[in-house]
C-alpha cells in the first residue's frame, strides 16, 4: 500500500513540471507570434519607409513606437515623429534620415497586451542602400535608330538632386526586340536630363527600351518600365517629294527668267538683218582711209645769226651769273639764254626763207652784211628775241620791228659754221673737261630740251641728252640716246652753247 | 635548359605587361571600381552594429573625415594615396577581438594593397610636378589633417586595446573614409 504512493509522487512532480513548461512555452510562442515580424526598409530615391507585419494574435490593438539612431554621430536614440503610438504597420523615416552619408538603426517598439517587444533593423546607409530610379524615358524613332531622352527622378531630400549627391551616375540601356535582348552599360552622365541615340537597329522593327541608373558606391537601381517604339524605314520615300518640288520650282523660275529675257530682247532666237551702217564693218579692215599725201616743199635753210644780240644776252647774263650766288638761278638763266639762242636760231633756221649761205664762221662782217642786206630784202620775217619775255615763246614779228632791232644788233653778228663734234659743253661751275663734247651733254641742256620741245622746236641735237652727269638734282640717271648730230643744222647752234 | 629559363622569363613578361598596361588616364575608373569592392568587403566582415557598443561611440574624438577640407584636383592623388596607406596600416593590426570574417578581411587587405600599387605607378610621374606646384601649401594642409585623423584612430584602438567595440566603431569610420575616397577619385 505504501509503494503505490511512492510511485505517484515522482509522476506528479513530473506532470507538474510538464505543465509549467507547457504553459511557459505556450506563452513564449504567443509572445513570438504576437511580436511584429519582418522589419523591412523600403528606400527609393531617398524616401525611406520602414514596414513590418503585425503579430497573429491581435485581439487588442498594438501600438508601435519607432526610434532611430545615427551611428556615426554621438547622439542618442531619437523618436520618429509620425510613428509614436501608431497602429500603422509602416513608418516614413525620410525626414529622420536626413544625413544621407550616415548609417542608421531603427528600433521598433510594439506595445501589446503581452508586453513590449523590441525589434531593430540592420544598419542602413541611405547613400549606399537607397534604390535609384526609375528614370523617366522618352523615345523617338529615326531610321534604324532610336533617340532616347532620360530624365532622372526627383529625390526626397530638401533642395537636392541625384547629381548633387552622387556627382556622376552610370546608366545602362536594355534593348529588347522580338528575338533578342541587349544591354549596354558603362555610360556616365552628370546631367539631370540627357539624351542619346541607339544605333545599328533594324528598320521598321519594334523595339522596347529600358534604362537603369546606378552610382559608383550604390549599385541598387530600379529600371524604367519597358517602352516600345517602331524604328523608321528609309528616308527615301517620305522625303522624295521635297526634291521633286524644289526641282520643279527651280525649273519654273528658270523658264520665267528665260521668257522674260527673250521678251526683253536680250536673247534672240533668229538673227535679223544687219543695219546698213554695220554692213560696212566687214569691209572696214580693207578700206583704210589713206590720207592725201603730204605736199613736201623743199626749203632751203638760211642761217641768220643775230650774233651780237645773242652775245649781248650772253654777256648780260654772264654778268648776272657772276653776280648771283645760287646755282639754280645761274642755270636757269643759262638755260634761258640757251633757249633763246636756240629758239631764235631755230626759228631763223626754219622760217627764214631767204637763204643765206653761211660760208665761213669767221667772216662775221660778211654775215652782218648779209644779214643787213637780207633784212632789207627779206620778205619773210625773222624771229625776234624778246628780252623780257619768257623764252619759251618765240613770236613772229613783222619784219619792220625785227629790222629795227635786229639791224643794229646784227651789226656785230656773224655767221658761223660750227662742227658740233668739236663743240665743248660744260657746267660753268666745273672746270673744263675737254673730253665732254657735245656728244656727251651736260645738265644745262636738259632743261633746254624742255624749253625747245614746248615750242614745236625740233631740237634734234638736244633730244638725245645724256643726263648721267647731272649733279645734285637727280640720283637716277636718265638714259637718253646719244645725240645724233647733224652737222648742217647744228653747227651754228652749238657755237652759242659754248661759253 | 632553355625551358627552365623561359618559364620565369615569360612569367616576368606577363607580370610586367600587366603593370605596364596600366592606363593612367583611366586610373579613376579603376580606382572607383576597387573602392566599391573594398567597401563591400568591409561590410561583409561583420554583422550589424552591436547595441552594446553604442555607448562607446562618444569615446572616439576625431573630427569627421567628411568635414575635412579636401584637396583640389591636383592634390587628390596624393590624398588618396595617403588614406589608402593609412587604412592598410590599420588593418594590419590585431583583429582577433573583432571576430570578423577572416576571408573578407584578407580580401579587403589585398584590395587596398592593389589600389596602393596601381596608384603609385601613376603618381610617381607627378611627384616632381607637385612639389613645385603653387598649391603645395594646400596639399600639406590636407596631408596634415589626414595624418591627425588617422593618428586619432590608431590612438583610439590602442586605448581600447583593440576591443570588439573599438573595432566596430573604427569600421564605421573606415566606411566613411571610402565615401571621401570616392569623392577624391572622381576628381582625378
Amino acid at each position: 500500500m505504501s509503494t503505490p504512493m511512492y510511485n505517484c509522487v515522482p509522476f506528479a512532480f513530473l506532470f507538474e513540471c510538464f505543465l509549467i513548461l507547457a504553459t511557459f512555452s505556450f506563452n513564449l510562442e504567443t509572445s513570438l507570434i504576437n511580436s511584429p515580424q519582418k522589419l523591412t526598409m523600403n528606400s527609393q530615391n531617398f524616401q525611406h519607409i520602414l514596414s513590418w507585419e503585425a503579430g497573429n494574435n491581435t485581439t487588442v490593438p498594438t501600438y508601435y513606437h519607432v526610434q532611430y539612431i545615427a551611428l556615426s554621430s554621438k547622439k542618442e536614440w531619437k523618436d520618429a515623429e509620425e510613428c509614436s503610438n501608431t497602429t500603422r504597420l509602416f513608418c516614413n523615416l525620410t525626414k529622420e534620415y536626413d544625413d544621407y552619408e550616415n548609417s542608421y538603426i531603427a528600433l521598433l517598439k510594439s506595445f501589446t497586451e503581452h508586453g513590449v517587444f523590441n525589434l531593430s533593423s540592420p544598419d542602413f546607409s541611405p547613400y549606399r542602400a537607397t534604390y535609384l530610379g526609375p528614370p523617366i524615358v522618352n523615345l523617338t524613332a529615326c531610321p534604324g535608330c532610336i533617340n532616347v531622352t532620360v530624365k532622372l527622378p526627383a529625390v526626397y531630400l530638401k533642395e537636392k538632386s541625384l547629381i548633387d549627391i552622387y556627382k556622376k551616375l552610370d546608366y545602362s540601356t536594355t534593348v529588347e526586340s522580338s528575338d533578342r535582348k541587349e544591354k549596354t552599360s558603362a555610360n556616365e552622365t552628370s546631367e539631370e536630363c540627357f539624351s542619346y541615340v541607339i544605333r545599328s537597329l533594324r528598320l521598321n522593327t519594334n523595339y522596347c527600351v529600358s534604362v537603369a541608373v546606378t552610382a559608383s558606391l550604390n549599385s541598387h537601381s530600379i529600371p524604367s518600365a519597358l517602352k516600345c517604339i517602331i524604328t523608321k524605314s528609309t528616308t527615301r520615300k517620305g522625303d522624295g517629294t521635297i526634291p521633286i518640288l524644289s526641282g520643279g520650282l527651280v525649273s519654273f523660275v528658270l523658264g520665267v527668267l528665260l521668257i522674260g529675257l527673250y521678251k526683253g530682247g536680250f536673247i534672240c532666237l533668229k538673227s535679223g538683218p544687219w543695219p546698213k551702217v554695220l554692213e560696212t564693218t566687214n569691209t572696214l579692215h580693207c578700206s583704210v582711209h589713206v590720207p592725201d599725201p603730204e605736199i613736201v616743199c623743199s626749203v632751203q635753210i638760211i642761217h641768220k645769226e643775230i650774233i651780237k644780240k645773242e652775245w649781248e644776252y650772253c654777256d648780260d647774263d654772264d654778268d648776272d651769273d657772276s653776280g648771283s650766288d645760287s646755282e639754280n638761278s645761274d642755270e636757269y638763266t643759262k638755260r634761258g639764254i640757251l633757249g633763246r639762242i636756240v629758239n631764235s636760231h631755230a626759228k631763223s633756221n626754219t622760217f627764214v626763207q631767204q637763204s643765206i649761205d653761211c660760208a665761213s664762221a669767221e667772216s662775221s662782217s660778211q654775215a652782218i652784211k648779209l644779214l643787213d642786206s637780207d633784212a632789207e630784202n627779206s620778205e619773210e620775217d625773222q624771229s625776234v628775241i624778246k628780252e623780257n619775255e619768257s623764252t619759251s615763246k618765240v613770236l613772229f614779228h613783222p619784219s619792220s620791228e625785227v629790222n629795227h632791232s635786229s639791224t643794229s644788233d646784227l651789226r656785230n653778228s656773224a655767221c658761223f659754221n660750227i662742227n658740233l663734234s668739236t663743240v665743248m659743253l660744260r657746267d660753268p661751275e666745273k672746270t673744263w673737261d675737254e673730253s665732254t663734247t657735245l656728244v656727251t651733254h651736260q645738265e644745262d641742256e636738259v632743261d633746254l630740251q624742255d624749253y625747245c620741245a614746248f615750242e614745236e622746236f625740233e631740237s634734234k641735237p638736244f633730244t638725245n641728252i645724256d643726263y648721267s652727269k647731272r649733279p645734285d638734282c637727280h640720283n637716277s640717271s636718265h638714259e637718253w640716246q646719244k645725240p645724233s648730230v647733224s652737222d648742217e643744222s647744228d653747227t651754228s647752234d652749238s657755237e652759242y652753247i659754248r661759253r | 635548359m632553355i625551358n627552365r629559363s623561359l618559364l620565369p622569363f615569360s612569367l616576368m613578361l606577363l607580370l610586367s605587361s600587366e603593370t605596364s598596361c596600366l592606363d593612367c588616364n583611366r586610373i579613376h575608373v579603376l580606382q572607383s571600381k576597387m573602392n566599391s569592392k573594398s567597401l563591400e568587403h568591409l561590410e561583409k566582415m561583420g554583422g550589424p552594429f552591436p547595441f552594446q557598443c553604442l555607448n562607446e561611440r562618444s569615446a572616439f574624438k576625431a573630427t569627421d573625415i567628411l568635414k575635412v577640407r579636401l584637396a583640389q584636383q591636383e592634390n587628390a592623388k596624393a590624398a588618396i594615396q595617403q588614406i589608402l596607406q593609412e587604412l592598410f596600416q590599420i588593418f594590419s593590426k590585431n583583429l582577433t577581438h573583432a571576430a570578423w570574417d577572416g576571408t573578407s578581411i584578407k580580401e579587403f587587405q589585398n584590395g587596398i594593397h592593389q589600389q596602393i600599387e596601381k596608384l603609385e605607378v601613376c603618381l610617381s610621374a607627378e611627384v616632381e610636378k607637385e612639389t613645385t606646384y603653387p598649391g603645395n601649401e594646400s596639399l600639406l594642409h590636407t596631408s596634415l589633417k589626414l595624418r591627425r585623423y588617422f593618428q586619432t584612430v590608431r590612438h583610439f584602438l590602442k586605448e581600447k586595446q583593440y576591443s570588439r567595440c573599438a573595432w566596430e566603431i573604427i569600421r564605421l569610420e573606415v566606411s566613411r573614409c571610402f565615401l571621401v575616397l570616392n569623392i577624391l577619385t572622381k576628381r582625378i
